[in-house]
């Protein structure tokens, strides 16, 4: 609970660093789910976790 | 050594990259990938790169690294030789991944036992230092 706050405040503040390109999400979850195609276990953990701090109507989708 | 985590993930991968690039002498050609990737308000990194050294001995690697819960979600670095293969692997939602292990192909097949299941090789090297150890004594 604690460590999610953390993770969250963190977020906020999320910043390009060297070496690291910030994509959207939708992007992400396009590569994806092209990248672990079949793999539907793997999937279906990485969509809950896309999905774990927006809003419903944000949600991506890796598993339709 | 210390273990990776969300906090020195790229540290950890910039010291890793330039230690895989000295060991082939500044000589690495990237093939596919090269930066992190990281969507927007989420709890993971993407790495993924392909190189071959100026001896044509290549290197696949393919790391996908949760933040928050400071875990792997998936990882994957092939050595190739020939048409021989090392991988070291470790994708915990898969119930036959769920701790590193390596794999190993011969002629493009992977080693099977007698009931045709493919060896994992447990090994507690998973980190990306120990891995690099591993390709240096096995390449060097």
């Amino acid at each position: 609970m604690f460590r999610s706050l953390i993770f969250r405040i963190k977020s906020l503040f999320q910043k390009e660093e060297k070496g690291v390109v910030i994509v959207e999400r939708e992007e992400f979850a396009r590569e994806v789910k092209e990248e672990f195609r079949g793999n539907m276990e793997l999937l279906k953990a990485v969509e809950k976790g896309l999905n774990k701090y927006v809003r419903k109507e944000k949600y991506v989708s890796l598993t339709d | 050594m210390e273990n990776i985590c969300s906090d020195n993930f790229l540290k950890i991968f910039k010291t890793f990259e330039n230690r895989l690039n000295s060991f082939f002498q500044g000589n690495t050609k990237i093939l596919v990938g090269g930066d992190v990737r990281s969507p927007k308000n989420s709890i993971y990194y993407k790495y993924r790169k392909r190189i071959v050294s100026k001896s044509d001995t290549e290197i696949e690697i393919s790391v996908f690294y949760d933040k928050e819960n400071d875990d792997y979600v998936y990882y994957a670095y092939n050595m190739f030789f020939n048409n021989n293969k090392l991988m070291f692997h470790y994708e915990p939602t898969h119930k036959e991944h769920f701790q590193p292990h390596v794999n190993v192909y011969i002629d493009d097949k992977e080693l099977e036992n007698v009931v045709g299941e493919g060896f994992h090789i447990i090994s507690h090297k998973y980190h990306p230092f120990e891995i690099l150890d591993m390709t240096e004594r096995y390449l060097g």
